[in-house]
């Protein structure tokens, strides 16, 4: 599939890390940029990688039925959120990207967020290592934010956080040649590779 | 007489709703309307900056119309139930598309209110939704006055509880003074 961006490499000591991204970009930009450059530092290290473009997926918004929570029913819309619940389940590492969208994430990574409903109680995700990427045309202190949007969110799936990288851009390509991003993202990559 | 827009960000018929209608019946000296977004049809923001130059979102969908009344509005109310310590995917999706407004400072120095509702805590729980909204204002330039908190989680249990009418009430009878 178009939408996933899977770099594997062979298997080394026989100790892989699954790492999978969600990128909540809705173009071809500085997340995935920033996405696609952590992952590749982690794949070097001998992680698998996976990135999952929500843009290229149909995820219908919750509808609050709340039948998924405190249950084990699975969420009852059938759209590609059912692949996607496996994915996160089966991950080491799961890495949020999202743009600063009014000092909060975008409305594609909300509605991600949003359904993942059916599996934050019982925790599912619970004890799997977390990391967040996070840009915006604003100041730092504005995409600080987004990702405390994001901290919360691994908070509430008892998650642990690992680390972040926050960067500020506005066009695709801004940060294509930023050496210092480029560095802190290589660092965080190696880092959940671990 | 002001013109007042009220919309409302949960995707079911619920206790967003049942506030927002509690607010509003209190409101007569005013002209107003309540949007429901569940029912329109709108997409995410493509992230595109069209509207940085252009002031228009080049998305022809429902939000179209539901920005144009915003532009005409004097006091905005907004209604969410709480999704992660944050607005709901609906009202993310309608705040995100009010972008065309980010630049040309089309929604400067309205009046917004807020109204939230979930399972959990006033205490706990509100904050971080002011906190979203406040933000949003904040960047919109758009006055938030006030906000609402109401403790429910299934669909009728606001509409139950005496003491969260009577705020609603209380509240709307605080925009209707204006």
């Amino acid at each position: 599939m178009e939408a996933r961006l899977g770099l594997y490499i062979e298997r080394r000591n026989g100790i892989m890390v699954k790492i999978l991204a969600i990128c909540g970009s809705p173009r071809k930009g500085n997340t995935e940029f920033m996405l696609t450059t952590l992952l590749k530092a982690a794949a070097e290290k001998g992680a698998e990688t996976e990135m999952i473009l929500l843009r290229k997926y149909n995820i219908k918004p919750c509808t609050g039925c709340d039948i998924c929570f405190g249950t084990q029913m699975p969420c009852k819309i059938k759209d590609d959120m059912d692949d996607i619940y496996n994915d996160l389940q089966e991950a080491d590492v799961i890495v949020l990207g999202s743009p600063n969208y009014f000092k909060n994430v975008s409305s594609i990574m909300k509605a991600f967020m949003d359904r993942t409903n059916a599996i934050v109680n019982p925790p599912k995700l619970k004890g799997k290592k977390a990391a967040i990427v996070c840009v915006g045309g604003q100041t730092l202190d504005n995409t600080k934010y987004c990702e405390n949007v994001m901290k919360e969110f691994i908070e509430d799936h008892e998650m642990k956080f690992i680390g972040s990288v926050l960067a500020r851009a506005e066009s695709p390509g801004d940060l294509n040649n930023n050496k210092m991003i480029i560095k802190k993202l290589r660092e965080l990559g190696e880092k959940i590779a671990k | 007489m002001s013109k007042i827009l009220a919309v409302s960000g949960s995707p079911r018929k619920g206790n967003t709703e049942f506030m927002m209608n509690a607010v509003l019946d209190e409101i007569t000296d005013h002209e107003k309307e309540l949007i429901l977004l569940r029912n329109k049809n709108f997409g995410h923001c493509i992230g595109c900056l069209t509207c940085h130059n252009t002031i228009k979102c080049i998305i022809d969908d429902d939000m179209q119309e539901i920005n144009k009344k915003l532009s005409e509005s004097d006091i905005i109310i907004l209604g969410t139930p709480n999704y992660f310590d944050n607005v709901s995917g609906l009202m993310k999706d309608f705040l995100d598309r009010t972008h065309p407004f980010y630049k040309s400072e089309g929604l400067k120095g309205k009046k917004l209110y807020l109204l939230a509702v979930g399972g959990g805590s006033e205490e706990n729980h509100k904050q971080p939704i002011v906190d979203v909204i406040e933000s949003f204002a904040d960047l919109q330039k758009l006055d938030l006055i006030d906000s609402l908190w109401i403790r429910a989680l299934q669909k009728d249990e606001a509409e139950k509880q005496e003491q969260a009418i009577n705020k609603l009430k209380e509240f709307g009878q605080k925009i209707n003074s204006l």
